[in-house]
C-alpha cells in the first residue's frame, strides 16, 4: 500500500477535492449574492461532521481573525451568533484538519472536516523539509497510521511489512523485541549492512545495535540484538515516508545506499486539549510447530533402527511433548494514553505507553514503558519557533535460550525436537532428569536454569529553532542527543543438565555485558523558496556533524561455589577464584567516530509542469584515511507532468500522468568498524602486546549508483490509480574485510574490493476505489515487486558464507558468492535419492536458487461500512528458496539412529539410519507462500456524552494463516547469527523462535 | 511587545545565533584509537612476547596439526553418523583430496604467517637489542619452517634500508633463509637449560637447523615435482650431525626415564627432553584461541573423563607397530582418583574410576575398536590416544607444556644422518638408546623402513608424521583408509586461494 499515490489523486485535484468544491460554492454563492451585499451579523449553525458524515463533538467554530468561537455539541451541531455575513469561519477538531469558509450571508453552513492523515497526504516528508506530492520527483513511499500494520507492534518497522513495494521487512522471529531484518530495493552490501538510515524527526539515528550481544559464550551462547527501533512507540507515529532511490535518498549521501526511512511522530493540533486512551489485550500461540514423532511412533522407529529399547537411556517410561513443555499461549497487554493540543503559537503532545508482551516460549517476555514530549512554540511576531522533540523508553527482554552457538547439544527449540518424548522432565527427587550423558540438555532446565535478560534504556532529546529571516528564507538549527544504555544478563546455574562439561565442569557461569551508546547531531539548513511568475525555485543548503560514541564493557565469571543459592547474576562474588582458577574475565571499549557533511537542494519548477532537482552532500567520516576523508554524493531527478500539456486531453479516461526520472549516487559505511586506517596494538592476555591492525589510508566510502524511472498515472477520475517504477541499483568499491597480503598480522584488513552488485526491479501500486458511498465504501491497494539481484563482477573468488550449523556440520557452508548469480545463491550437492544401503547419494554441486523472491506483493482490501471498518491484508512471495538446516541438523533417520525425534515429514523408509549429514538440494525448498498478515474489524460507536468523545472497539487477527509447501515452521525468515568469514548468510533456517498468530482486542476512548 | 523594528529583526537573530553558536563546531575528523595502543606503547620485547604466544596456533586440533597429522598413517577423523562429518574436512586430508580453499589450509597459512608477522614488528623495529633480535629472528625462523614445510613458498617482507619489499621465497631460499637467521642469532641465544625450554636457545636454533638440513634432500626438490624426494647431501648430514652432537654433547638434556612425563602437566619439571616448546601455566588459556586441553579433547569419548568430543582416532595397522611392552603404547591409569583414562592408546573396553565399564550414549558398552570406517563409523570405533595427560583439576586450561623439539628427536635425527652416511652401526647404538628407554626390544638393525616406523612410535600425535613420512618418501603411500597411492604434488599443500587472488607474488603449487 502506497499512500504516495492516493495522495496523488487528491491533490491532482481530479478527485472530489473538499477545497476545490467549497472553492466553486462560494463563488457561486458569492454571485448569487451579489446584488444584496451589506454587513449584517447573523446567527450561523449547521453540523461539522468527519468523512464518514459522523458527526465531530468538540470541534471549534471561529469566526477569523476574533475571538468570537464556539465549539461543536456531542452530534456535532453548532450555534454561533453574531457573525458577520461576509466573514470566514475557521472550522477545526483535533486529529481533523482545519477548513476556512466563507460565509457568503448564509446561515446553515455545514461543514465536513478530513482526518489529518488525509490532510497529510497532499505534503510528502523528504529529506530536510516537505514536499507537495504533486511536486515529488524522486521515488518515495509515505503511509500514515491508517495503513499500519496493526495489533502487537513491537517496532515501527513492523507497521510497514508488506505494505510497501520495493521494501522488505522480515521479523527475525516470532521473539518479542527481535531484531527486524529491513531492505529496500534489494541486498547490496556483502558486509551485511542493509539496513536503512532511520530518520526520526528530522534526527538520523546511529545504525548499530543498542543492546550488547555476547561475552564469553559459556555453553549459554550469545544472543540476537534486540531491534534498536524498539525505543520508538508505534501508538507515537504519524506518517512514515521511505526514500527509495538516490535522487531522493542522495540529501543524506553517504547514509542513503541503502534508502532512508524517516520517522514523523505525532504532534498537537491547535485547538482544545484531547485525551486519548486505548487499551489492548492480545493472546498469541505458534503459528506453526514441528510435526514431532510421539511416542509410539518414535518408539517404533527406534525399534526398527535397531536401538535397545530394555534401556532407561532408550526408553524412559513416560510420554511427554517437549513442545508443549516449552510453548504457550502468551499474553499481551498494551496501554497508551496520549494529551495533544494548543494554541495558534504553541503546540504539545505527551504520551506515555506501556507493553508487557509474553513470548510463546516461556518465560521469555518483553516489557516496555514509553514516554514522549513533542512540543512548540512560536517567539518573535511568528518569526521563531522553538520547539523539542524528547521520547524516552525503558525496556526489559527476556530473552528465551536459543542462541545459533550455544553448543553442539543444542538450543531449548533443539532439544525440545530432539529430547525423547519417554523421558521424564524431573527425576523422582524433584531435580531435573538427566540421563547422564554429558551432552544431555534437558529442555525444561534450560527454560529455567539458563537466564538471560536484560534493560535497555534510551533517550532521544532534539530541540531545535527555525527562524523566518524574511519570507522566504528559514534557517533551521537542530540539535540532537539519542542516549542508549543496554544490558545483558546471562547465567547458567550451577549443576545445570547438559552444561557440566562447558567451561570448568558443572560450576556454573554468569556474565554481564554492558553497552552504553552516544549519538549527537548538530544540523544547520537554510532554506530558500521563491516564486517568479509560474515557476518556483526551492533552494536548500545545510552543514551537519554526528559524533557517535560506543562504550562497552563486560565481565565473565564462572567457578560459581555450589553453594550459591540464588540467582548467580545478583552476585558475581561468589566463586571459588583460589589456585589456578581464573573466575573471572572481562574487558571493554570505547570508539568514537565522527561524520561531517555538507549540502545543497535546489529544486525548480515551470508551471508545475517540468520539474528538476539537484541535490549534492559531501560527508566526510573519521573512520576513512587521510586520502579519501570526503565522499561527494550528487544526484539529479526530473519529472514531466504530462497531464499539465495543453495536449493532453481533459475528460478522458486518463486523468493524470506524470513521468520522473532521476540518477544519483549514495554511499554506505554503516556495519564497519572505526580505527581501521591507523596502526593499532593491543595486549595480547599473555603478557605480550601485539599489533592488531595495518593502516589502510586508502579507504573510502562504498557507493551505489541508482538510477530510476517512473510513471504515476490515475484513470476515472482519480478512482483508479498507481505507478509504475523501474529501478537499477549498482553497488561498487564494497567495504569488505579482505584477506590481508600474508605474512600480516590479521587475517583480514578493510578494503575496498572491485565488484560491481546489481539489484534491478520493478515495482507495481495500484489502487482502486470501489466504492465509495455515504454508507458502504470499499478500496483496494495492490503492491507488488519484481526484484532481480546480481553480482556482476567481484576481484575475488573465495568469497563464502551460507554456515551451516548442526553437529558434525562446522565448516560446511551454503553460499559461495559467484559472478554472474544472485548473491547468496545456494551452491550444494545435488541429491540424487538413497543408494542400495539407503545412504545419501550426491550429484555434482550447482546452483539450487537464491533466497531473494523473484515477487513480493501485498493486497488490502478496505471497507466501511456505517460504524463498522474492517481491513484485511493479504501478502506473499515467489521465486525464492530455504535452506531448511533444521532439518538437516535434526531431523529424518540419522536423528533416530541418534536416539533423537524427528519431524515425521523427514523420515524417509529409504534412509538408512546410519546414513550421515551432509548438505544437499534435499533441504533446498521453495519459500514461496501466501499469509494472511492482518484483519482488523472496528466499530466506532456513536457518543453521545459530554465527557467521551470517542469509543471504538477492534479485534485484530495477525499471522492468521499461511499456505506454503515449506516444511520447516515459517519460509519467511532470516538468520541474522548465521555468518561465515564475517559476512551473514541469508535464506537459511535453523531453529528460529516461531512466528506468532495473534488476535488483538483493543479499545479506543477520546476525551 | 517592543515595537522597535530594529530590535524585533536583531532579537530573533541573537537568540538564533545564540543557540547555534553555542552546539556549532567543526572536526578535523581523526581517526583515533581510544582503547588501544600506537606504536609507541608496544616495546619489542611486549611483542615478541607476543610472537612466541602465537604458538599456541599449533595446539589447535584443526589447522597446522590437522594438516600434520590427518594426511599421514597415524590419524583419522572418522565421520560418525550425524557427527564429525564437518563437510568432509578431516577426511579430505586423510584422503589426500583437499584444496586451496580447504579450511585447514587455510587456517595454517594464516595461523603461521601471524606469527611470522609478529616477529617481522619486532625484527624491523629500531633499537631492538640483540638478546631480543635474537628471539625473535629465532622465532620467526620457527614459523617459516612449518611454512616452508607445509607449503613449499614463504610470503617475506624484506628491509630493505628502511623500506619493506614483498617478495616469495622459494622452498630452498626459505631453508637457506632459516640457516642463515639462525646462525645470526646463535651467539645472542642462551645456552639451554630444562627450564627454559619457552624461548629460543642455542640447543633450540640448532635443533631447527639440523631438521632443516636432514629434510634438504625434500627442499632441494624441483618445485614442479616436489614429490621427486632427493638425498641430503653428505655436508647437510654432516650439519645435521654436528648441530645434533652440540645439543648431545652440552650435556643439558638426557631421554625422560617414564616417557608420559615428557607430556604431563608437570612435563616443565619431571621431563628431561624438553628443548622447545610452549610454557604453559595452568589456568591460563594459550594465544591463537586455542589449548593444549585439544589434545584429549579431540579423541576422548563423551562419556569418559575428562568428557571429550568422541573424535580423533589412530589406525589399526599403526596400533599394531607398537609391540606389547613399548611404554609408549601406554596403559597406566593417569590418576585412578580422578578418572580410569589411560596413558598411551586406549584400545578395547573404557572404565569410569571406579573400575566400572564405561557406555556409549545409547547404553552400548564403551568398546574402542580397531577397526574404524572413515565415513560412517559408530561412536565407539577407533583407537584413541592420550599423550598429554589431562590436569584433572582444571582440564580446560591445564600446564602441560606443549612440545616442539624433544631431545630423542635430536638422537634419532643422528641417527638418521648416520644411517644416510652409510655408518649404521653408529645409528643403531642411538636408535637403541631409545628404544631400550622405552622399554622396547633392541634393534639388531636400522633401517630406513624401521627408522620411520620407529620415528613413529617415538613422535605420534606430536606433529612430525607427515614430515617424516615425506623425507622417506612414503607420504603418498596407501594407508588404512586411503587405498590408493596419492599423487606426489600432495607432498605440498596449495597456497590457499583467497591469498594467490590478492598475491600476484604467488604462484600457486604444482599439480595445483
Amino acid at each position: 500500500m502506497n499512500k504516495f499515490y492516493l495522495r496523488g489523486r487528491n491533490v491532482f485535484g481530479f478527485g472530489l477535492d473538499f477545497k476545490q468544491s467549497t472553492g466553486l460554492f462560494s463563488v457561486l454563492f458569492s454571485l448569487f449574492l451579489s446584488v444584496s451585499v451589506f454587513a449584517q451579523d447573523l446567527t450561523v449553525s449547521g453540523k461539522v461532521s468527519d468523512a464518514s458524515g459522523s458527526g465531530l463533538p468538540g470541534a471549534t467554530v471561529q469566526v477569523k481573525g476574533t475571538t468570537k468561537g464556539t465549539s461543536t455539541d456531542v452530534d456535532g451541531n453548532y450555534k454561533l451568533a453574531g457573525v458577520p455575513s461576509n466573514a470566514t469561519l475557521v472550522v477545526s477538531s483535533v486529529g481533523m484538519g482545519t477548513q476556512e469558509i466563507a460565509v457568503g450571508g448564509r446561515t446553515s453552513i455545514n461543514v465536513t472536516l478530513k482526518d489529518d492523515a488525509a490532510l497529510l497526504e497532499e505534503v510528502v516528508v523528504v529529506g530536510y523539509g516537505t514536499q507537495k506530492v504533486k511536486d515529488a520527483t524522486g521515488a518515495i513511499a509515505s503511509i500514515g497510521t491508517k495503513d499500519f500494520n496493526k495489533g502487537v507492534i513491537n517496532s515501527p518497522d513492523q507497521m510497514l511489512a508488506g505494505r510497501v513495494a520495493g521494501v522488505q521487512v522480515t521479523p527475525n522471529s516470532g521473539d518479542p523485541g527481535a531484531g527486524v531484518n529491513i531492505t529496500i530495493r534489494g541486498t547490496a552490501s556483502l558486509r551485511g549492512n542493509n539496513t536503512p538510515l532511520y530518520v526520526v524527526d528530522g534526527v538520523p539515528l546511529e545504525g548499530g545495535n543498542v543492546t550488547p550481544t555476547g561475552g564469553g559464550n559459556g555453553g549459554i551462547g550469545s544472543v540476537a540484538p534486540r531491534n534498536p527501533l524498539n525505543f520508538l512507540n508505534p501508538a507515537d507515529i504519524e506518517n512514515i515516508s521511505i526514500l527509495k532511490d538516490a535522487s531522493a535518498a542522495a540529501i543524506y549521501g553517504s547514509r542513503g545506499a541503502n534508502g532512508v526511512v524517516l520517522i514523523t511522530t505525532k504532534r498537537g493540533k491547535s485547538g482544545a486539549g484531547t485525551f486519548n486512551f486505548s487499551a489492548n489485550t492480545a493472546v498469541s500461540t505458534p503459528a506453526q510447530r514441528y510435526q514431532l514423532l510421539d511416542k509410539t511412533e518414535f518408539l517404533a522407529q527406534l525399534g526398527k533402527a535397531g536401538i535397545d529399547l530394555s534401556s532407561k537411556l532408550n526408553n524412559g517410561g513416560q510420554d511427554n511433548n517437549w513442545q508443549d513443555e516449552i510453548y504457550r499461549t502468551s499474553l499481551t497487554q498494551n496501554y497508551n494514553m496520549s494529551f495533544g493540543g494548543g494554541t495558534d503559537k504553541t503546540s504539545y503532545y505527551f504520551s506515555l505507553g506501556y507493553q508487557d508482551q509474553q513470548g510463546i516460549i516461556k518465560n521469555s517476555y518483553q516489557n516496555r514503558i514509553q514516554g514522549r514530549i513533542n512540543a512548540s512554540h512560536k517567539l518573535f511576531d511568528n518569526k521563531v519557533v522553538v520547539g523539542v522533540n524528547l521520547t524516552t523508553a525503558n525496556i526489559n527482554d527476556k530473552y528465551a535460550p536459543i542462541s545459533g552457538d550455544i553448543g553442539y547439544e543444542g538450543n531449548l527449540i533443539a532439544r525440545a525436537i530432539s529430547t525423547n518424548p519417554t523421558f521424564p522432565i524431573l527425576n523422582g527427587d524433584g531435580t531435573y532428569y538427566t540421563t547422564g550423558t554429558i551432552s544431555f540438555r534437558n529442555p525444561v532446565s534450560m527454560l529455567n536454569q539458563l537466564n538471560i535478560y536484560g534493560p535497555t534504556n534510551r533517550t532521544m532529546f532534539n530541540p531545535y529553532a527555525t527562524w523566518n529571516i524574511v519570507k522566504g528564507l528559514t534557517y533551521k538549527v537542530s540539535f540532537g542527543l539519542d542516549n542508549s544504555t543496554g544490558t545483558l544478563n546471562r547465567s547458567v546455574d550451577v549443576k545445570t543438565p547438559g552444561f557440566d562439561n562447558s567451561t570448568n565442569g558443572g560450576k556454573g557461569f554468569a556474565s554481564i555485558q554492558n553497552l552504553n551508546k552516544k549519538a549527537t547531531t548538530l544540523e544547520h539548513t537554510i532554506n530558500y523558496v521563491k516564486t517568479f511568475g509560474k515557476s518556483n525555485l526551492d533552494l536548500l543548503g545545510g552543514f551537519a556533524y554526528y559524533k557517535y560514541e560506543n562504550v562497552g564493557s563486560g565481565l565473565d565469571a564462572n567457578y560459581f561455589i555450589a553453594s550459591a543459592g540464588f540467582p548467580l547474576l545478583n552476585n558475581l562474588g561468589f566463586v571459588d577464584n583460589t589456585g589456578s582458577n581464573k573466575a573471572y574475565s572481562g574487558g571493554s571499549y570505547k570508539n568514537i567516530s565522527e561524520l561531517q557533511s555538507f549540502f545543497g537542494r535546489a529544486q525548480y519548477n515551470i508551471a508545475e509542469k517540468y520539474y528538476l532537482t539537484g541535490t549534492l552532500r559531501a560527508d566526510g567520516s573519521s573512520k576513512f584515511g587521510e586520502n579519501n576523508k570526503y565522499g561527494i554524493f550528487p544526484a539529479v531527478n526530473g519529472a514531466w507532468r504530462i497531464a499539465g500539456e495543453d495536449f493532453f486531453k481533459k475528460g478522458g479516461l486518463v486523468s493524470d500522468l506524470k513521468l520522473r526520472a532521476g540518477w544519483g549516487i549514495t554511499g554506505n559505511s554503516e556495519g564497519f568498524p572505526a580505527n581501521q586506517t591507523i596502526n593499532t596494538y593491543v595486549p595480547d592476555g599473555n603478557g605480550g602486546i601485539r599489533k592488531e591492525n595495518v593502516a589502510n589510508p586508502d579507504l573510502k566510502w562504498e557507493s551505489t549508483v541508482s538510477k530510476n524511472i517512473g510513471l504515476d498515472w490515475a484513470m476515472m477520475s482519480g478512482r483508479l490509480s498507481g505507478s509504475l517504477d523501474y529501478f537499477m541499483k549498482s553497488t561498487k568499491d564494497l567495504l569488505f574485510a579482505l584477506p590481508a597480503l600474508q605474512p600480516d598480522v590479521a587475517t583480514t584488513s578493510w578494503s575496498n574490493v572491485d565488484a560491481d552488485i546489481r539489484n534491478q526491479g520493478l515495482e507495481v501500486l495500484v489502487n482502486y476505489d470501489v466504492l465509495s458511498g455515504k454508507k458502504l465504501s470499499w478500496d483496494i491497494s495492490l503492491n507488488s515487486t519484481f526484484m532481480k539481484n546480481e553480482v556482476k563482477s567481484l576481484a575475488l573468488t573465495t568469497v563464502r558464507t551460507g554456515a551451516i550449523y548442526g553437529q558434525g556440520l562446522s565448516g560446511a557452508f551454503a553460499q559461495p558468492i559467484k559472478v554472474g548469480y544472485p548473491l547468496y545463491t545456494f551452491f550444494v550437492p545435488e541429491f540424487l535419492g538413497y543408494d542400495d544401503k539407503g545412504l545419501s547419494k550426491l550429484g555434482e554441486t550447482k546452483d539450487f536458487g537464491s533466497p531473494f523472491p523473484k515477487a513480493l506483493w501485498g493486497l488490502t482490501n478496505s471497507f466501511v461500512y456505517g460504524n463498522w471498518n474492517a481491513s484485511i491484508f493479504i501478502n506473499g512471495q515467489k521465486g525464492g528458496y530455504v535452506l531448511n538446516n533444521t532439518a538437516l541438523a535434526l531431523m529424518g533417520a540419522p536423528a533416530i539412529k541418534q536416539g533423537n525425534n524427528t519431524d515425521s515429514r523427514w523420515l524417509d523408509p529409504k534412509q538408512s539410519f546410519s546414513d550421515g549429514l551432509t548438505v544437499s538440494s534435499k533441504y533446498v525448498e521453495k519459500s514461496d507462500f501466501v499469509r494472511l498478515s492482518n484483519l482488523v474489524i472496528g466499530y466506532n460507536f456513536k457518543v453521545k456524552s459530554n465527557y467521551i468523545n470517542s469509543l471504538g472497539l477492534s479485534l485484530t487477527g495477525q499471522n492468521l494463516f499461511l499456505i506454503t509447501k515449506y516444511k520447516g515452521l515459517d519460509p519467511e525468515i532470516t538468520n541474522p547469527s548465521a555468518s561465515m568469514d564475517g559476512i551473514p548468510s541469508n535464506g537459511i533456517d535453523y531453529i528460529t523462535y516461531p512466528k506468532n498468530k495473534t488476535f488483538n482486542l483493543g479499545l479506543n476512548v477520546g476525551f | 511587545m517592543n515595537n522597535n523594528k530594529f530590535s524585533n529583526k536583531l532579537k530573533p537573530a541573537l537568540f538564533i545565533g545564540a543557540m547555534s553558536l553555542v552546539s556549532f563546531s567543526c572536526s578535523n575528523l581523526q581517526d583515533v584509537a581510544l582503547d588501544k595502543l600506537d606504536k609507541s606503547g608496544a616495546a619489542p620485547s611486549a611483542q615478541l612476547t607476543s610472537a612466541f604466544n602465537q604458538l599456541g596456533a599449533f595446539t589447535d586440533q584443526a589447522n597446522i596439526y590437522a594438516l600434520q597429522e590427518h594426511s599421514t598413517d597415524e590419524m583419522q577423523g572418522p565421520t560418525r553418523g550425524t557427527d564429525w562429518d564437518d563437510a568432509g574436512r578431516w577426511r579430505n586430508i586423510h584422503t589426500h583430496t583437499w584444496n586451496g580453499q580447504s579450511s585447514d589450509v587455510v587456517g595454517a597459512w594464516d595461523g603461521l604467517n601471524r606469527g611470522h608477522a609478529l616477529a617481522n614488528e619486532v625484527i624491523f623495529a629500531s633499537g631492538v637489542d640483540k638478546a631480543t633480535m635474537a628471539q625473535a629472528l629465532f622465532i620467526r625462523s620457527f614459523y617459516i619452517f612449518h611454512i616452508m614445510d607445509l607449503f613449499g613458498q614463504v610470503p617475506f617482507k624484506e628491509n630493505t634500508g628502511g623500506t619493506i619489499v614483498n617478495k616469495v621465497l622459494s622452498r630452498k631460499e626459505a631453508a637457506a633463509k632459516i640457516i642463515a637467521d639462525l646462525t645470526t642469532a646463535l651467539p645472542d641465544l642462551p645456552a639451554a637449560t630444562t627450564a627454559n625450554s619457552g624461548r629460543g636457545t642455542k640447543a633450540a636454533a640448532q635443533a631447527i637447523i639440523a631438521k632443516v638440513q636432514l629434510n634438504m634432500g625434500v627442499y632441494n626438490a624441483d618445485p614442479n615435482s616436489p614429490g621427486t624426494i632427493g638425498a641430503p647431501s653428505a655436508a647437510e648430514l654432516d650439519a645435521v650431525i654436528a648441530n645434533c652432537d652440540a645439543i648431545i654433547n652440552s650435556g643439558t638434556y638426557k631421554l625422560t626415564t617414564k616417557y608420559f612425563d615428557n607430556f604431563s602437566p608437570e612435563n616443565t619439571e619431571k621431563s628431561t627432553e624438553l628443548i622447545f616448546a610452549i610454557a604453559s601455566t595452568k589456568g591460563q588459556s594459550l594465544n591463537a584461541g586455542s589449548s593444549i586441553r585439544n589434545r584429549y579433547f579431540m579423541t576422548t569419548h563423551y562419556n569418559q573423563n575428562p568428557s571429550g568430543w568422541n573424535g580423533f582416532t589412530t589406525l589399526s595397522d599403526f596400533y599394531n607397530s607398537f609391540e606389547a611392552d613399548d611404554s609408549r603404547k601406554g596403559g597406566e591409569v593417569i590418576d585412578a582418583s580422578a578418572s580410569g583414562l589411560k596413558y598411551g592408546w586406549l584400545a578395547g573396553v573404557q572404565y569410569d574410576k571406579n573400575g566400572k565399564a564405561l557406555t556409549d550414549r545409547q547404553g552400548n558398552p564403551l568398546d574402542f575398536t580397531l577397526a574404524c570406517s572413515l565415513t560412517n563409523a559408530n561412536e565407539r570405533e577407533g583407537v584413541r590416544g592420550i599423550k598429554y595427560a589431562p590436569d584433572f583439576s582444571n582440564p580446560d586450561a591445564p600446564g602441560n607444556d606443549y612440545v616442539f623439539f624433544r631431545y630423542a628427536d635430536v638422537v634419532l635425527m643422528k641417527a638418521e644422518a648416520l644411517l644416510r652416511k652409510g655408518d649404521k652401526a653408529g645409528a643403531l647404538t642411538l636408535v637403541n638408546q631409545v628404544r631400550t628407554a622405552r622399554g622396547a626390544k633392541a634393534f639388531t638393525e636400522v633401517t630406513e623402513a624401521n627408522l620411520l616406523a620407529e620415528r613413529g612410535r617415538e613422535f605420534y600425535w606430536e606433529g612430525w608424521r607427515r614430515n617424516d613420512q615425506i623425507r622417506f618418501g612414503k607420504f603418498n603411500d596407501p594407508v588404512v583408509n586411503r587405498d590408493k597411492k596419492s599423487d606426489g604434488y600432495r607432498v605440498l599443500y596449495p597456497i590457499p586461494q583467497k591469498e594467490i587472488e590478492i598475491n600476484p607474488n604467488l604462484k600457486q603449487n604444482a599439480g595445483y
